[in-house]
């Protein structure tokens, strides 16, 4: 861990996780996240601030008609307002019927 | 008003009022107040045997707005505005209604932008779903490949941002510039933006469709500066004047002065015009480029490693060809497939390949950019509901002439004696000899053996002071490619990729996976392990397994995210959806390690020679106003490297990263209507 400094607690768990084990750390000095993620917003869509998943929303399908109505992801979700009105239609609520949630393609 | 009126007004009116008199949207500055009814009633055209609207394509909460009556601003493109006549009947057919053409032939927003075919698709798409544009799946793809290829990039654009084409996963943009990034990078790749030329009346208007379509986008990505968190909002719940209030402050009306979105599109007015040297270029020298023909294959494919072979393209019409592919896997497999593509706008090959019998879920997409000698083509091969499976290509055109163009196990150990090393290239005369060869200081070609013009076997012998690193294996009057590797031992092993990603899926939406591979490296010239001067060698067989990242108090991520062969690396997402087994009923998401396992059997490294100190140099006189000339240094004589002459078999071990993450639940990305 030479340029990466931990600065949280959860950092530090991290850090001497590798350390303990491995003396491999560079190897996983964060790189960006892949493309495609969304990470600007906050938190992001794939993952949170920290690069990871621990603080997005969970389950994803609890959250999911507030992002649709607010069209908060549009890329992502489909939006309320413009592109998919009736998204939120095939599926009364989505932590329970999760299944019949539509994949849109635009 | 319906606040969606207001939404479709702005839009509208942009469309309509595209003249290069505007230096920003007007929609913008100052909300119009002509009727919605911009669209004239020729979009009604009549309705074709099969709607185009891809399936699943929600066409929004407006009805009837088409035929609402007639435009009402000047509708004809200022003539003296540079622009790229639309010579096509169909688009002169279908998007003459809303798109208005002058006496050049230059139509509203369509001859003012240039894009690669997804971007075309994309608009087309919206045009259809937002437009109520109504055109048959035929006639929808014929006006993409026709604007794909009249209206398409040039060579040097298209390599910009191929790699949104390409659907690469491991890709960063983390380079590009900041402002554009935090702008135009929060909802969608940057690569989309990338991949498009317009001139500055265009770039500003995408802002208006941007607001117009979706009014948070100023907040959270436009303006820039403080961020207001709008994640609760709720357009649903509002009523109409308090949807219209806030749609409208979203928008910005009443805000003055350019935002950080307007900083961004004028910088992009710049670096990606509608009118480019290349483009003028390309217009005055265009010919159908010959592509048909074989062309040697060369690849490699994560998890499955390097791959050679051949394709032959034979045309069928201007563009158009058939491809036939025949590849060898490393690991002895081997690969027949056969396809189709289209080279677009002279550069840009799209296609399409299956392997005999099996069914379109095994077909294969292409996106190969040719080079300016139209001798090579470059790329990725891809499938997957995400197109995260896939292969880089590099083709070379096979015309008879002799070329060394990939070594099949190019890392060599120093020293060492009688190591093969197989060849692969095109035109390798019958009487090679190991003359024919040459591979530099400390190493020796001891034999040749050509096994057909694709392939030749050469025995190296390389001496214990040989320069370690890539190195040049020429052939004759090839230079040949710098794919020799000298390397003294493996110093570590590295997953790749470093940092996995994968979605659940497999009930409601599309599981997207991830592959992983071990690859030997040496510590290269600075002797030190992980920095960027480090040596790539080979790929190996590794054991995999997946271990926990302990993040959170309570993490046990790696219970659920999916599983990992342990023989082949590939990692299987679990199931989307809630896991009422889960704290929270959270998803099968997590971050984990991926860890490899192998063992080889290499050289132990001897002992450093000591370092002998040189005397040191008399330090020059710091008040002396010209340099003091110095004694040289007198260095002393290198130590002969100790040669290694023990071998072990050692355990190497690796760790990546792999993130599990959440499903999307639109894909952009299905591109279904190229001719491929
Ligand atoms: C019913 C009206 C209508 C028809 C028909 C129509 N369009 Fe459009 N077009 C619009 C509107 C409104 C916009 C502005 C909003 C937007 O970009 O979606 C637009 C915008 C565009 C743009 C600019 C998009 C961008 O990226 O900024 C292009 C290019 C375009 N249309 C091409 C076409 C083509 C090609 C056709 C025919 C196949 C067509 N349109 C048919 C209404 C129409
Ligand atoms: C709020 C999320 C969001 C932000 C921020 C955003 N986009 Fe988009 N963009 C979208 C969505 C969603 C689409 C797809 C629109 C459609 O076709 O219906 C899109 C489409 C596009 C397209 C394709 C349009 C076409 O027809 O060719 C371009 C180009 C584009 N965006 C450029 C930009 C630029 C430049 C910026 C920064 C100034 C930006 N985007 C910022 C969400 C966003």
């Amino acid at each position: 861990m030479s340029q990466i400094v931990p600065i949280n607690r959860k950092a530090r768990r991290i850090a001497a996780s590798f350390t303990a084990s491995f003396g491999d750390a560079h190897a996983l000095a964060p790189q960006d996240p892949p493309l495609g993620c969304t990470t600007i917003f906050a938190p992001g869509w794939e993952v949170d601030s920290d690069g990871g998943t621990s603080n997005l929303c969970t389950p994803i399908e609890r959250d999911l008609y507030d992002c649709h109505h607010s069209c908060y992801w549009p890329a992502q979700v489909p939006d309320a307002l413009t592109n998919s009105a009736n998204w939120s239609q095939s599926c009364g609520a989505p932590v329970n019927d999760w299944s019949n949630i539509d994949l849109v393609f635009p | 008003m319906q606040p969606i009126a207001v939404a479709f007004l702005l839009v509208a009116f942009a469309v309509l009022t595209p003249g290069s008199a505007f230096g920003l949207t007007p929609a913008l500055q100052q909300p119009p107040a002509v009727a919605p009814a911009a669209v004239a009633p020729a979009a009604a055209t009549p309705p074709a045997a099969t709607d185009a609207r891809p399936e699943g394509a929600e066409s929004g909460r407006r009805g009837g707005r088409r035929g609402a009556g007639a435009p009402a601003v000047e509708a004809v493109p200022d003539p003296n505005r540079r622009g790229v006549p639309v010579t096509n009947e169909l688009i002169g057919k279908h998007c003459i209604g809303c798109h208005a053409r002058n006496e050049k032939g230059h139509m509203t927003r369509i001859s003012y932008e240039r894009k690669s075919p997804e971007g075309w698709e994309l608009t087309l798409k919206r045009m259809l779903r937002q437009h109520h544009l109504q055109v048959s799946q035929d006639e929808a793809r014929q006006m993409l490949a026709y604007l794909a290829n009249e209206h398409g990039l040039t060579r040097s654009e298209a390599a910009r941002g191929i790699y949104e084409s390409e659907r690469r996963v491991h890709w960063s943009e983390a380079s590009a510039d900041q402002e554009l990034r935090e702008s135009c990078g929060g909802c969608h790749s940057l690569g989309r933006v990338l991949s498009q030329q317009r001139d500055a009346t265009e770039w500003k208007l995408l802002k208006a469709m941007h607001l117009a379509f979706f009014p948070l986008a100023r907040s959270q990505a436009f303006r820039g500066g403080q961020r207001r968190d709008n994640s609760s909002v709720n357009f649903e719940a509002m009523s109409d004047a308090e949807r219209e209030e806030f749609i409208a402050r979203m928008r910005g009306e009443g805000d003055t002065g350019p935002d950080r979105a307007d900083r961004v599109l004028d910088a992009l007015a710049k670096s990606q015009d509608l009118m480019t040297p290349e483009w003028d270029a390309w217009q005055i020298e265009r010919r159908e480029v010959p592509l048909a023909g074989r062309w040697s294959v060369a690849g490699h494919e994560v998890g499955k490693g390097d791959f050679t072979g051949h394709v032959i393209f034979e045309r069928t019409a201007t563009d158009s060809f058939t491809s036939r592919w025949v590849l060898s896997y490393a690991d002895g497999t081997s690969a027949e497939r056969t396809g189709r593509g289209v080279l677009y706008a002279g550069y840009s090959w799209r296609g399409r390949s299956q392997s005999a019998g099996a069914d379109e879920a095994d077909a294969a997409k292409e996106v190969l950019l040719l080079d300016d000698t139209w001798n090579r083509l470059e790329g990725r091969v891809f499938h997957g509901a995400f197109g995260e499976i896939g292969a880089d290509v590099k083709l070379r055109r096979a015309d008879g002439s002799m070329a060394l163009l990939a070594l099949k196990n190019g890392a060599v150990e120093v020293p060492c004696q009688g190591r093969v090393v197989e060849l692969f290239g095109q035109g390798f005369p019958a009487d090679l000899k190991a003359e024919d060869f040459h591979a530099g200081r400390g190493v020796k070609v001891r034999a040749v053996e050509r096994r057909d013009a694709t392939c030749v076997l050469l025995t190296l012998d390389t001496e214990p002071t040989a320069d370690l690193g890539p190195r040049r294996l020429s052939l004759r009057t090839d230079p040949g490619p710098r794919a020799l590797v000298l390397y003294d031992t493996v110093d570590y092993i590295r997953v790749e990729p470093g940092d996995g990603f994968s979605r659940v899926g497999g009930v409601a939406l599309p599981k997207q996976f991830e592959r992983f591979e071990a690859r030997a490296m040496h510590r290269g010239p600075d002797k030190k392990l992980w920095t960027a001067d480090d040596v790539p060698l080979f790929t190996l067989p590794a054991r995999w397994k997946l271990e926990e990242m302990p993040v959170s108090e309570f993490d046990d991520d790696v219970k659920w995210v999916g599983t990992i062969a342990a023989d082949t690396g590939v990692f299987t997402p679990n199931i989307d959806g809630p896991n009422k087994e889960r704290r929270y009923f959270s998803n099968n998401i997590g971050d984990v390690y991926v860890r490899a396992e192998a063992e080889l059997d290499v050289w132990v490294r001897p002992p450093e020679p000591k370092v002998v100190a040189a005397p040191k140099a008399a330090a020059p006189d710091a008040a002396a106003a010209k340099p003091v000339e110095t004694a040289p240094v007198v260095a002393a004589p290198p130590a002969p490297p100790a040669v290694p002459t023990v071998r072990e078999k050692k355990l190497f071990r690796a760790r990546g990263h792999l993130l599990v993450t959440v499903p999307i639940y639109v894909q952009w990305d299905r591109y279904d209507w190229d001719s491929r």
